[in-house]
């Protein structure tokens, strides 16, 4: 071993030991559970866009019956146990269960989530009648067989890490090779099958690629559990990105991360039980791309609706200031005739005085009485001209009456492309910059125009 | 033929069964027709960390803490997965799969802690030992019956009760819950006493027969019933009569079929052969021309309304 720099005691150097993968059973462990995770992160993007995220915890319990199947087969036959043997008896069971969710669901009239439900306690319920053979059997091959229900990562050994590698590995060759077609089977099926892509065989593949996915988490996670292999990842990995490509490479990433500190706190405290420690760090990791994530995340969604409320906020007040001086010629406002503009709050105008204040587009020039600044002036002609844009294009092309037109162009200005902009100016011949166009319909007390009804 | 029939023994165990099956076989009606039947499945997973928290407090297995920790479990799986849904955007699958998978987990952790205790084993609330039934008893009356029992029939008229007082908002607001909304149903909370529902009987039934039992019962003979008939009311009293059957012919196979096939004398588990049996009796109901001819006719129409 080299000397570890920072050791002060045997706790700290256990765990570089670990972290450092140090040890070839913590590498050989770490592998395998990372390889683990990136197949399960692939594998359940597509079945999470197929909308049968499920469909894995099927398969992982559908093994049961046909790993304890395999074990008395190999008893009765005289054979020792061994793990290729109940893994192909897994396979087997497995497969039919996925065979029989798409059978049922073809002859049927019951849904995706019954006909998965009935396969999965069939199954599972055939498995634990073998179990109960094995029990009064003897031979103590139960202990064993309990290892794959709640998995048991420690024990794999390099032939497990070979046999998920070669299996992982086909399943990412496939699912590159496939990408498109897949995709495009998850996202439109109707238009997949009217350019002549085979659903059902495509389907077929998908499962094969599940059912391989479940196998090789068999005995790290276990087979109740071997479901978050395939549906934490991908959950995750919609609060990051819309984009399939990325969505498959972060929810891989994000499988494989949480495999890795699952497998290193578990193997920090061997009393922790494995599968449940790589599940937990999973949902560990779903829990910050739920707050974090970029697209869908809970705080960046929070900060982007912050901002745009600001933004709304400030438009309204520079806009309602320039036109009660068009109206009435002064240039100064009070508070509470601000308040009057719109139907707003005392706090929401207040806030936005003070935003305005910040950046030195209005002046307070005494208490309670407010003036636009140079600066705020140019932009309320700017945001002035772009409403009333607006309200000309509305007029004249979509058909709102004049009465409603303020409000119809207030909700959609605050998209306005400056491209779009150009064009209507040129389209009413207002002169860019200068000043604002005249407004195409009475100036005046906003809260008395009447509420458009919804849709009308 | 049956060698190790006695009343006094299997009698109670068929009898324990079939009360389990009709408490799972009147929310799991509801629960098909919601398309939520994979719910059975995660909340009888997800009840393990309610389970293992309400023994670690109470330390037995009697008494209300495991019932009421499991419940609030089992409600907390339903809350976070809407969460998920509905505030981020989650599929309906995929939200139930990481919170219940989770919740697993946590409680495989939790019981690890108590790992002591034999009695509370997580492969014993998967498995389920109906075959202790009979074993557990208690004098009620100068009777002697299962612990079980109370509880169960308890359970069943609580169950039958509250169904019973909001079944037309229940009707409604599974079938179509924007209308619901619109005569004013509270379609929140009828979803939550849905959830209640198959909690309890989740909890119950990890009590006397084990989870694997409740995912069978609760959708297997209502689906079996829904190919038949499409009025709600005839779907759970059928489930219900087919549930019974089950557990009938669940305990009768487990008892007998290893003697018939394999001229072995011991039984095999009876709730995973119930499950067994349902399962087939699905498959063989399903495969009948004349269901599947009138299934794929109903079908065709549902997709043209």
């Amino acid at each position: 071993m080299s000397g570890p720099i920072l050791a002060t005691g045997p706790e700290t150097e256990g765990l570089l030991r670990i972290l450092l993968l140090q040890d070839f059973n913590t590498r050989i462990v770490v592998a395998g559970a990372m390889l683990l995770g990136a197949v399960g992160g692939l594998v359940g993007t597509f079945l999470m866009f197929r909308r049968r995220a499920l469909i894995g915890d099927v398969l992982g319990h559908a093994m049961l019956p046909g790993v304890a199947g395999a074990f008395l087969l190999l008893q009765v036959l005289g054979f020792e146990r061994n793990l290729p043997g109940l893994l192909t008896g897994g396979a087997v069971a497995a497969t039919l269960a996925g065979l029989m969710v798409l059978g049922l669901r073809k002859i049927t009239r019951l849904g995706d989530d019954a006909v998965m439900a009935i396969v999965l306690s069939g199954f599972f319920g055939f498995g634990v009648v073998l179990l109960s053979i094995v029990q009064t059997t003897g031979g103590g091959g139960q202990a064993g067989l309990e290892d794959f229900v709640f998995g048991k990562t420690a024990s794999m050994v390099t032939a497990d890490v070979v046999v998920i590698a070669i299996g992982g590995l086909g399943v990412a060759i496939v699912g590159s090779i496939l990408f498109k077609d897949l995709g495009l089977l998850c996202f439109d099926e109707s238009f997949s099958a009217s350019i002549g892509r085979p659903s059902g065989l495509l389907d077929l593949v998908l499962l094969t690629m599940a059912v391989l996915t479940a196998l090789i988490g068999l005995q790290a996670v276990g087979l109740v559990l071997v479901v978050a292999v395939m549906v934490i990842p991908p959950a995750a990995a919609r609060f990051i990105t819309d984009d399939l490509r990325k969505t498959v490479l972060w929810s891989s990433g994000i499988g494989a991360t949480g495999c890795w500190i699952g497998v290193t706190l578990s193997a920090v405290a061997p009393g922790l039980p494995a599968g449940a420690m790589i599940v937990l760090s999973m949902a560990g990791l779903f829990v910050v791309t739920l707050v974090l994530g970029g697209r869908r995340g809970l705080v960046p969604g929070w900060l982007l609706a912050r901002r745009v409320r600001r933004r709304v906020g400030r438009d309204h007040l520079l806009r309602s200031m320039l036109e009660h001086r068009e109206l009435t010629g002064e240039s100064e406002v009070a508070v509470e005739t601000i308040l009057g503009f719109r139907v707003w709050s005392a706090g929401e105008v207040s806030a936005s005085l003070r935003a305005g204040r910040r950046v030195g587009e209005v002046v307070e020039v005494e208490p309670g009485r407010w003036r636009l600044s140079e600066r705020g002036e140019l932009e309320a002609i700017a945001l002035v001209r772009n409403h009333r844009l607006w309200e000309y294009y509305l007029l004249r092309h979509a058909d709102i009456a004049a009465s409603h037109v303020d409000r119809a162009a207030d909700r959609i200005e605050h998209v306005l492309d400056p491209v779009l902009v150009r064009s209507l100016e040129v389209e009413v011949g207002a002169a860019i910059g200068a000043r604002a166009p005249e407004s195409p319909h009475p100036l005046g007390d906003v809260a008395s125009v009447e509420e458009p009804e919804p849709g009308g | 033929m049956l060698p190790d029939w006695q009343w006094s023994y299997d009698g109670w165990i068929v009898l324990v069964t079939s009360l389990v099956a009709v408490i799972c076989a009147i929310p799991g009606s509801f629960l098909l027709v919601r398309r939520q039947a994979m719910l059975g499945d995660a909340i009888s997973h997800a009840v393990l960390p309610g389970i293992a928290i309400g023994f670690l407090i109470s330390g037995d297995r009697g008494g209300g803490w495991m019932l009421s920790g499991a419940i609030i479990a089992g409600l907390t799986t339903t809350v976070l997965t809407q969460f998920l849904r509905g505030i981020a955007g989650v599929e309906r699958g995929a939200a139930l799969g990481v919170v219940f998978s989770t919740l697993f987990a946590l409680g495989l952790l939790l019981i690890v802690q108590v790992a002591d205790s034999v009695e509370l084993d997580p492969a014993c609330v998967l498995y389920g030992q109906v075959e202790l039934v009979p074993l557990d008893l208690i004098d009620i009356g100068g009777i002697q019956v299962p612990r079980v029992l109370p509880a169960l029939i308890g359970v069943l008229l609580a169950t039958g009760l509250v169904v019973g007082l909001v079944w037309k908002e229940l009707v409604v607001s599974s079938f179509d819950p924007a209308t619901a909304q619109g005569q004013g149903v509270p379609t929140a909370i009828m979803n939550q006493i849905l959830m209640v529902l198959v909690a309890t009987a989740c909890v119950v039934a990890f009590e006397s027969v084990g989870s694997i039992l409740v995912i069978a019962l609760l959708v297997t003979p209502a689906a079996i019933a829904r190919l038949f008939t499409d009025r709600l009311l005839r779907v759970v009293v059928i489930s219900a009569a087919i549930g019974i059957g089950f557990s009938m012919l669940g305990h009768f196979a487990a008892v007998a079929g290893p003697t018939l096939i394999f001229d072995r004398q011991q039984a095999v588990s009876t709730a995973g052969m119930t499950a067994v049996v349902a399962t087939i009796a699905l498959g063989i109901v399903a495969c009948l021309p004349v269901i599947g001819i009138r299934g794929r006719r109903q079908r065709s129409h549902h997709y043209r309304t």
